[in-house]
């Protein structure tokens, strides 16, 4: 009897210390305990403004200050080396958006101390851009400008907004900012076609896809002062082919933001991104 | 003309095949990629989640890419036959088995080894067919004779090793060291990177191939003399660590049920561990808790049930080193059955102060099979006349041995044994699918990534353990006892003859597959045993050595040959079964037939599994 | 014969509570002084980066370095896909492409300004890459 008691007692003994281990051990398996801080996906309003601009007379600052911008957090692409050599924490971007049921308008503002219009050797243009994914397959997390699936994507360069709006050709045919959104190498096409909008609408099924679309349907201008850029994207609000731009039908749509400062030797891929951003259209 | 050039740059000349191969967690899509030899071969690697590589077995290329940006390859497919391609790039848990096909034809490997098989199978029948009368003594290929042995411990320094105290006790304590490093590196590699883990790396490479290409098929349970697992619950039960304790188990000391005292519970507990082996084949922590599970059962095993009742018939591994040890060189056996005969009391099997009675509980005086011998040497201690041996035999000598039943006698062939064959062909079969075969969905139902996959991950492995494998061998079975036309004969007989063919099979199949781990992985182990814990040392100054696959390029030639050896074998023994299952040669003859067909369709099967 | 017994005891205990210690202390007294901070890296999903601060303790996604002083960092991949690194505003020596799974990596800068600074993985590990960073405070 005695000793059946004392086999037990080992027995439960040496259960719960290896049950104890086991649970320590699931505890700490991924070296500590996991503590996940989800981040909230910023939510952009795009509510429904009985107002039209017309962008030949400027970006029309008075219809923004009634909105109520939402803050995007930025962070720079870091997948290649080299890294820019000056490097601060990214200002954050600001951005407003309405539809007036014809067409749909976005605003951009972010800080860049300098403004930066040309694209010469070694100079890089100042620019921002919107991305759209156009496939379910682009949906969870991955702002991997478009890997994963279809995006369309509008980006509003500098350079093409002086050529655009002040009617200067360009000095040189030569970009580098195909290049979506990390370059293995640059390369330098020189035989691009060159648009005639401020506003590249593109497409991208993968990197090195990035592929003007026929049909430039995006207009946009920019103004910079005082530091600031203010920079807005005007599409009518249905595509011209719904294949290829991106929909706006109201509910939650996702989209992804980028910037590029120039000065900074931003081009191609190396610029800031955000996550995904919520579009609430109303 | 047209058509006349495409047709030529199909066939005469070798074309550029332009290939874009997706990687994602942990499959390629496609993959499976078939060129012609000659060709030029151009590949885009893109990747879809996160950093993968690509990495051509026999060619020695390979590329890698990031997401976002591609990787490329090119080279030209001048060697013919199939190939891996594998993932170098750590990737996640199953990353060491991100593999998928490259076939370069014609595949020479292939059908020269189908021609192989059947050739050897020809080669059987007309040996057969040529008998006229039953051999006085059995000879393996007609050579050796399979009753021959050589004592081993003839030579005085192996006798009085194997009758010192310390021995095995020596290797085990080295064992125990081994294992308390992989019980920490599994502990504390949690669910990190199995490929750079000293407890996944030494226990699923280095020990699993060790144990199925060399361990069990030349010194049987050669493992389970250096097992470091009943170490505590020995002690426990004997009260003492080298000197001879107590006799009788210390604890309850309870004996096994009679009815599980045979190898199904083994069979049934191994196939119950391959559940899991998604998980503990690649992952530390999974590792830690079967190692330590096994463990815990075995101690406590030992505190309820007498002596080694947890090695017979508990430890999951036990099972088919015991059945395959039957096929192994060595074995420890009486010298001069009349001395055993005269000797009262039979210290072999009670004890006495130079050792303990048989742990294993055989009855090591009459004992003439291995399947139940754990080779602890303790009958050489006890021994008062030296009449135990260990002796060299022929390959599958035990195979042919016969026991008389008695109720302690748990020694003999019967469809417990049959069993443990055959679901050790279908354990194999899953294996080799999802570990080197290029389905990503056989990976994630194996990894239990939905649970409605894993259900069918065990449902499609029980159908074929359990049912496909022994009904096609009891259909074939079926079919030669017609052939025979021996009406006497019961089926069961005939179908648990002929599984023991499945031993050789089994263990050839099983090397077949280690190779197939070991060469391509080989390199981690000088990883890690400069570097057990990725805590970034370097011990040995090996921890900087990058993942080098090795003879990649000959690995299917050494399957295909370890195929071929093993069905030689499956056939030498085969015939003797069927001459030992039917009363005249001519019935041995007619019944050999359907089996020969089926070993020979198995085979072709198996070639094709590892080359075509 | 009498003494098998303790010889025997002392080998096992060594073999196992001797081993586990010997592992434990060499891993402490060998690689103490080596590095200033111990960094692991993890997918934001699995915890994200994790700082050993030299005062002892661990911290999510933050550490301190002492301001002018030549700092190591100790970067452990302790996951099953491959990690980056970048301290884009320092000249970080060597700099580093890929931490590989499984791998440790010493890297040492010298902390010549104040203030915050963002850290980050480079290579795409999971979807949730974007939100493995950091900021290190130099003081």
């Amino acid at each position: 009897m005695n000793r059946k008691l004392t086999v037990i007692l080992i027995t439960v003994t040496l259960l719960a210390s290896f049950g104890g281990l086991v649970y320590y051990g699931f505890r700490y398996s991924r070296g500590f305990p996991v503590k996940i801080e989800q981040e909230v996906r910023p939510v952009v309003e795009v509510p429904f403004l009985e107002k039209e601009i017309d962008l030949a007379q400027g970006i029309s600052p008075e219809v923004w200050d009634s909105l109520k911008p939402e803050e995007v957090k930025l962070m720079y692409q870091v997948t290649v080396l080299p890294w820019p050599k000056m490097k601060d924490v990214i200002e954050p971007v600001s951005v407003k958006a309405f539809h007036s049921r014809e067409n749909i308008y976005f605003y951009f503002s972010w800080k860049d101390d300098t403004e930066d219009r040309m694209h010469e050797m070694n100079k890089f243009s100042d620019a921002c851009a919107l991305m759209f994914p156009m496939d379910e397959k682009a949906q969870p997390h991955t702002i991997m400008m478009g890997f994963l699936g279809k995006v369309n994507i509008w980006q509003w360069k500098a350079s093409q907004d002086r050529e655009y709006w002040q009617n200067e050709s360009p000095q040189t045919k030569a970009y580098v900012d195909f290049y979506y959104p990390f370059e293995d190498k640059e390369l330098f096409p020189v035989s691009r076609h060159v648009s005639h909008s401020p506003v590249n609408d593109l497409l991208a099924i993968r990197v090195g896809t990035v592929t003007a679309k026929d049909s430039q349907e995006v207009l946009g201008r920019g103004l910079w002062k005082d530091g600031l850029w203010q920079a807005v994207f005007k599409r009518s609000l249905k595509p011209l082919n719904p294949e290829e731009g991106a929909p706006f039908n109201a509910g939650k749509i996702l989209s992804a933001l980028a910037v590029w400062n120039g000065a900074r030797g931003d081009r191609g891929g190396r610029k800031s991104i955000s996550d995904w951003v919520e579009l609430n259209i109303q | 003309m047209v058509y006349g050039l495409w047709f030529m740059a199909n066939s005469a000349f070798a074309a550029e095949r332009l290939i874009e191969v997706k990687a994602k967690k942990f499959v390629y899509t496609p993959n499976i990629i078939k060129v012609n030899k000659g060709d030029t071969v151009k590949l885009r690697l893109i990747s879809e989640d996160v950093h993968h590589g690509f990495f051509v077995d026999g060619y020695g290329v390979k590329t890698s890419a990031h997401p976002g940006q591609e990787g490329s390859l090119q080279f030209v497919a001048d060697k013919a036959g199939r190939f891996n391609f594998r993932c170098s790039v750590t990737c996640g848990a199953l990353h060491p088995y991100m593999i998928g096909y490259l076939y370069v034809s014609p595949n020479y490997l292939f059908w020269g080894g189908a021609f192989l098989v059947i050739f050897l199978g020809l080669i059987s029948l007309i040996s057969a067919l040529r008998k006229k009368q039953k051999d006085e003594r059995l000879k393996l290929f007609g050579i050796i004779p399979l009753d021959w042995r050589f004592p081993v411990t003839k030579f005085k320094p192996v006798r009085a090793l194997l009758k010192s105290r310390w021995f095995p006790l020596l290797p085990i304590i080295f064992n125990l060291f081994v294992f308390t490093i992989i019980l920490m590196a599994g502990f504390i590699g949690g669910l990190s990177a199995g490929n750079y883990n000293f407890g996944v790396m030494i226990v699923w490479i280095l020990w699993w191939v060790l144990l199925m290409t060399f361990m069990v098929p030349i010194i049987g349970r050669f493992w389970c003399m250096m097992c470091p697992f009943p170490l505590i619950g020995d002690w426990i039960q004997r009260g003492k660590l080298v000197n001879v304790g107590r006799q009788k188990s210390w604890g309850l000391g309870k004996r096994w049920v009679s009815k599980w005292r045979n190898l199904w519970p083994l069979v049934v507990l191994f196939w119950v561990s391959t559940w899991f082996s998604g998980f503990f084949t690649v992952k530390p922590f999974a590792t830690f808790v079967l190692l330590g599970a096994i463990i815990l059962i075995a101690i406590i095993t030992a505190l309820f049930f007498e002596k080694r009742t947890f090695c017979l018939f508990i430890c999951p591994v036990s099972g088919f080193q015991g059945l395959y040890s039957n096929f192994s060189l060595f074995g420890v056996r009486s010298r001069d059955p009349e001395i055993c005969k005269k000797h009262v009391p039979k210290t072999c099997v009670v004890g006495s102060e130079k050792g303990y009675g048989c742990p294993w509980m055989e009855l090591p005086y009459e004992m003439n099979r291995n399947t139940y011998c754990g080779l602890c040497f303790e009958c050489l201690k006890t021994c008062p006349y030296d009449n135990m041996d260990v002796v060299l035999r022929p390959f599958g000598q035990d195979l042919f041995a016969e026991r008389r039943r008695t109720d302690d006698v748990y020694n003999r062939r019967g469809t417990d044994e049959a069993f443990k064959a055959l679901t050790m062909i279908g354990i194999f079969l899953s294996f080799f699918l999802a570990f080197q075969g290029p389905f990503g969905h056989l990976k994630d139902m194996v990894t239990a990534k939905t649970f409605g996959g894993y259900l069918g991950y065990l449902s499609e492995s029980f159908s074929v353990d359990f049912l496909l494998l022994p009904g096609l061998t009891l259909l074939f079975a079926y079919l030669s006892k017609k052939f025979s036309g021996n009406k006497e004969v019961k089926l069961k007989q005939v179908f648990v003859n002929f599984a023991y063919c499945f031993v050789p099979v089994g263990l050839a199949v099983w090397a077949a597959f280690s190779l197939g781990i070991i060469l391509p992985n080989g390199s981690y182990l000088l990883h890690i045993i400069s570097d057990p814990f990725s805590w970034g040392w370097n011990l040995f100054g090996t921890s900087s050595i990058p993942w080098t696959p090795v003879f990649t390029g000959i690995m299917p030639y050494l399957q295909v040959l370890a195929t071929a050896i093993g069905l030689l074998f499956a056939l030498d023994f085969g015939y003797k079964f069927s001459l030992r299952t039917y009363a005249t040669v001519e019935e041995a003859k007619r019944g050999w037939v359907p089996i020969l067909v089926f070993l020979v369709g198995v085979h072709i099967f198996f070639i094709k599994l590892f080359t075509g | 014969m009498k003494k098998n017994e303790p010889v025997a005891a002392l080998l096992i205990i060594l073999a196992t509570v001797g081993t586990v210690v010997g592992i434990l202390a060499y891993e402490k007294y060998a690689r103490s002084g080596l590095y200033t901070v111990e960094l692991i890296a993890r997918s934001p999903l699995n915890g994200n980066w994790l700082a050993r601060i030299p005062g002892g303790g661990w911290q999510s996604r933050k550490f301190t370095v002492p301001y002018g002083e030549e700092t190591a960092i100790r970067i452990r991949n302790i996951e099953t896909v491959s990690h980056g690194f970048a301290l884009p505003d320092f000249k970080v020596e060597p700099p580093i492409n890929e931490i590989k799974a499984g791998e440790v990596k010493i890297v040492k800068f010298v902390a010549d300004k104040k203030g915050v600074f963002p850290f980050m993985c480079t290579v795409w590990c999971s979807n949730e890459h974007l939100q493995m960073n950091g900021e290190m405070t130099v003081e």
